[in-house]
C-alpha cells in the first residue's frame, strides 16, 4: 500500500456521500454548492455504518470490501443514466447566486485549501486525535477487523469505545497509506472543514439578500477559530458541520416534509452521534423534533417513522457492537453521578465558563472568535424581538439552549477535573453551538413578508 | 412568516442599508482579527512540519511523539511482523507506540520521573489528566523497574531503546541471562536483538 491510494479512499468517501444524497434528496445532489458539503459529511458516516455492518457480519474491513460496492453502485448508476439519457443528472435551479455568493464560496474554498495544505505539512502523532481514533484506526487497519484483544493490549492510552466514524475512516486511510499512516489522516479533517465553511455560506445566502448575506458570511468565515480550523486532527469541525446540516435540513422540512428530507435530517444527526460522544445531544434533539412534527401532523408517518428508525438503529449500532466485542470505555472516562450539590456546582461553572469564553470581555475571546459570537447573539436577540421572525428564531435558539444545558450536565457527570475539562473543551463546545445561533440570528436579517 | 422558496430571488426592498453597513463593518473587524490568527496557524503548521523533520529542536511534550514518528518506522522496517517487541522509553510521555510498531506484539516499559510528575501536578488544570495517566501507568504496569525489565527481556525478540542509552539495559539483561546485540540506531532509538544464554 502507498500514499497514492489515499486519494482513492477520500474520493470514495465523497462518492458514497453523493450516492446517499442522491437517494435521499436528488434536487440537492444536482447542485454542487449543496452536494459537496453534504457528500463530505454523509460519505464518512455511510462508510462507518457499512463497516459496522461488515464487522457484525464477520466480513473483513478491507479496502475492497468497503470501497468496492460504492464504485460498483456508481458504475451502475452511470450506465443507467447513459441508457436512459443524461437528463436525469441535469442541473436544476441556480448554482451560484451572483458575485457576492461566488466571493463567499471562493473564500470558503481558499480557507479549506489552506486547511488541506497545513494538514499535509503535519503528521498526526499525539493528543486526543490519536487517543480517541488513530490508535483504534491503526488496529482496524492492521487486523482488518475490530480486534478487541488487540485493543485491550494497546500500551498507549486509547479511548477504544469512542464513536467510530473517524476511527473507521482513518482505518481505511491507514490501510491505504501503509507505513506512511501518520501523513494520511489530516486531509480527512480538512475536507470536513471545507464542508463546514460551505454550509456556513449556504446558511447565509439561502434566505438573505446578497448585501446582507455576504458580510454575515465574511464575519463568520473570518472568525479566527473557523478560518484556521481543520488541520489539527480534532473532530469538532466535522461535528459542527453535521449540526449545521441538521439545522438546515430541519428548516427545509417545513417546506418539503417528505421521507427524503426526514431521512437526511436523521443522517445528519447520526453523523453527530457517530463522530463524538456529545453527538447524542443533537441526535436526541433531532428525534424529538421529528416526533414533534409527526405528532402535530406536519410530517407524515411514512416519512417520520423510517427516519426515526434509521436514527435509533444507527445510534444503537456502535454501543451494541462495542459491547458485544468487549470494547470498553477507560475507567476514568466512565460517567458518574457526583451528588446533587457537586453536580449543580459543576453545571453552574460550565455555564459561567461558556459565557466568559464566548464574549469579548474575556481574555482570548476576541482572538478566538472576533465578533462572531456578539454578532450572532445580537442578531438572535433582534430576531426574538421582531414578531415576524420570533417563531422562526425560537426553535434554533431552544435547540442551542438545550444543547448547552446538556453539555453542562455532561460536564457535571464526569470524573475529570471540571476546570481542565472546561478550559480544553469549552472553546470547541462553542463551535458545536454556533450553527444553532447562526440559523436563529440569520432570521433577523430576512426581509419581512410582503 | 412564509419563507421564500429555495432559489427564488428575494423581494427587492429599499432601506436596510444600515444593517448591511453594520455587517460590513463587522466583517472588516473580523478580517483584522483573522489575519494574525491565519499567520499564526501557518507558522504553527510550518513549525510542526519542521519539528517533524528535526524533532530534537522541538520544544515541549510533543517532542517524544515526533521523535517516535521519525525514528521508529525506519528501525522496524526489517523486523518480522510476528517479532515480539519490547520498547523501553526514557521518559513517561504518552506516545502512540502501538501505532508505530503494529502489527508486531508490543510491550512498553517507561522510566517514570516521579519528581517531574509531582511538579507537573502542581500546574493548574493538570491534576486530572495526570491522575488518569498515572492510573494507566499502574494498570498496564508500564513503569520501568529492574525486576520488571529482567522479567520481560527473555520474553521478547527485539528491544527498542527509545530516548535511553542502551547500555542502561545491560544489568537487567545480565540478570535475565540474555545478551542484547545492537542492530541499528536511528536518531533517538536503538534496535537490539535479544539472544538467549
Amino acid at each position: 500500500m502507498s500514499l497514492a491510494l489515499v486519494p482513492l479512499v477520500l474520493a470514495t468517501q465523497g462518492l458514497a456521500g453523493w450516492l446517499v444524497l442522491r437517494g435521499l434528496a436528488p434536487d440537492l445532489a444536482r447542485r454542487w454548492t449543496a452536494a459537496v458539503p453534504r457528500a463530505l459529511l454523509l460519505g464518512p458516516a455511510a462508510l462507518a455504518l457499512q463497516m459496522l455492518a461488515l464487522e457484525a457480519a464477520g466480513r473483513p474491513l478491507s479496502l475492497a470490501w468497503v470501497l468496492g460496492p460504492w464504485w460498483a453502485a456508481a458504475g451502475l448508476l452511470a450506465w443507467r443514466a447513459r441508457t436512459r439519457g443524461a437528463q436525469a443528472l441535469a442541473p436544476r435551479g441556480p448554482e451560484v447566486r451572483g458575485p457576492a455568493h461566488l466571493a463567499a464560496l471562493a473564500l470558503a474554498c481558499v480557507l479549506g485549501g489552506l486547511a488541506l495544505g497545513t494538514g499535509l505539512l503535519q503528521p498526526l502523532v499525539a493528543g486526543d486525535p490519536v487517543t480517541n481514533a488513530a490508535l483504534v484506526g491503526r488496529v482496524v487497519a492492521t487486523h482488518g477487523r475490530l480486534d478487541a484483544a488487540a485493543l485491550q493490549a494497546l500500551q498507549a492510552p486509547a479511548f477504544a469505545a469512542y464513536p467510530p466514524l473517524v476511527a473507521f475512516n482513518e482505518a481505511l486511510l491507514f490501510r491505504a497509506a501503509g507505513e506512511s499512516w501518520a501523513r494520511a489522516a489530516l486531509p480527512f479533517f480538512a475536507l470536513a472543514q471545507l464542508a463546514l465553511l460551505l454550509l456556513l455560506v449556504e446558511a447565509c445566502f439561502e434566505r438573505l439578500r446578497p448585501a446582507r448575506a455576504l458580510p454575515l458570511a465574511l464575519a463568520l468565515l473570518l472568525a479566527p477559530t473557523l478560518a484556521t480550523g481543520g488541520a489539527s486532527g480534532y473532530f469538532d469541525e466535522r461535528f459542527a458541520a453535521c449540526v449545521l446540516l441538521l439545522g438546515l435540513t430541519l428548516r427545509e422540512l417545513d417546506e418539503r416534509p417528505d421521507a427524503g428530507r426526514a431521512a437526511l435530517a436523521a443522517a445528519a444527526a447520526l453523523g453527530c452521534a457517530l463522530t463524538k460522544p456529545q453527538g447524542l445531544v443533537p441526535a436526541v434533539l433531532a428525534a424529538l423534533l421529528l416526533a414533534l412534527r409527526l405528532g402535530r401532523g406536519r410530517l407524515p408517518a411514512r416519512a417520520a417513522l423510517p427516519a426515526l428508525a434509521l436514527l435509533a438503529a444507527g445510534v444503537a449500532a456502535w454501543p451494541l457492537l462495542a459491547g458485544a466485542r468487549g470494547v470498553h470505555t477507560p475507567p476514568d472516562l466512565v460517567p458518574h453521578w457526583p451528588g446533587v450539590h457537586e453536580a449543580l456546582a459543576r453545571t453552574g461553572a460550565a455555564l459561567d465558563c461558556a459565557a466568559r469564553v464566548a464574549l469579548p470581555p474575556a481574555p482570548g475571546a476576541f482572538a478566538a472568535w472576533g465578533l462572531a459570537w456578539p454578532l450572532l447573539l445580537a442578531l438572535s436577540a433582534a430576531a426574538l424581538a421582531r414578531r415576524a421572525t420570533r417563531a422562526a428564531a425560537a426553535l434554533p435558539l431552544a435547540c442551542a439552549a438545550l444543547h448547552l444545558l446538556a453539555y453542562a450536565g455532561l460536564a457535571a457527570c464526569t470524573q475529570l477535573d471540571v476546570d481542565w475539562l472546561l478550559a480544553t473543551g469549552l472553546p470547541r463546545w462553542l463551535l458545536h453551538l454556533l450553527p444553532w445561533l447562526l440559523l436563529a440570528g440569520a432570521t433577523a436579517l430576512e426581509d419581512p413578508p410582503e | 412568516m412564509t419563507p421564500p422558496a429555495r432559489g427564488a430571488a428575494p423581494a427587492p426592498r429599499t432601506g436596510g442599508r444600515g444593517v448591511a453597513l453594520v455587517l460590513a463593518l463587522a466583517a472588516a473587524v473580523q478580517l483584522v482579527a483573522a489575519l494574525p490568527a491565519l499567520r499564526a496557524a501557518l507558522l504553527a503548521a510550518r513549525g510542526a512540519h519542521a519539528a517533524a523533520q528535526a524533532p530534537e529542536g522541538a520544544p515541549g511534550p510533543w517532542q517524544p511523539a515526533l521523535l517516535a514518528a521519525r525514528d521508529l518506522p525506519p528501525l522496524l522496517r526489517d523486523v518480522p511482523a510476528d517479532a515480539r517487541v519490547l520498547l523501553v522509553g526514557g521518559s513517561a510521555v504518552p506516545v502512540a507506540w502501538d501505532a508505530h510498531v503494529a502489527p508486531r506484539p508490543l510491550r512498553v516499559l517507561l522510566r517514570v520521573d516521579e519528581g517531574l510528575l509531582a511538579r507537573a501536578a502542581r500546574e493548574p488544570g493538570l491534576q486530572g489528566p495526570l491522575a488518569a495517566w498515572r492510573g494507566h501507568l499502574v494498570r498496564r504496569e508500564l513503569a520501568l523497574t529492574p525486576a520488571r525489565l529482567a522479567r520481560e527481556l527473555p520474553r521478547h525478540d527485539v528491544v527498542l531503546a527509545f530516548q535511553l542509552d542502551p547500555a542502561e539495559l545491560a544489568p537487567a539483561a545480565a540478570q535475565a541471562g540474555v545478551t542484547l546485540h545492537p542492530l541499528a540506531t536511528h536518531g533517538s532509538a536503538t534496535l537490539l536483538a535479544v539472544r538467549g544464554p
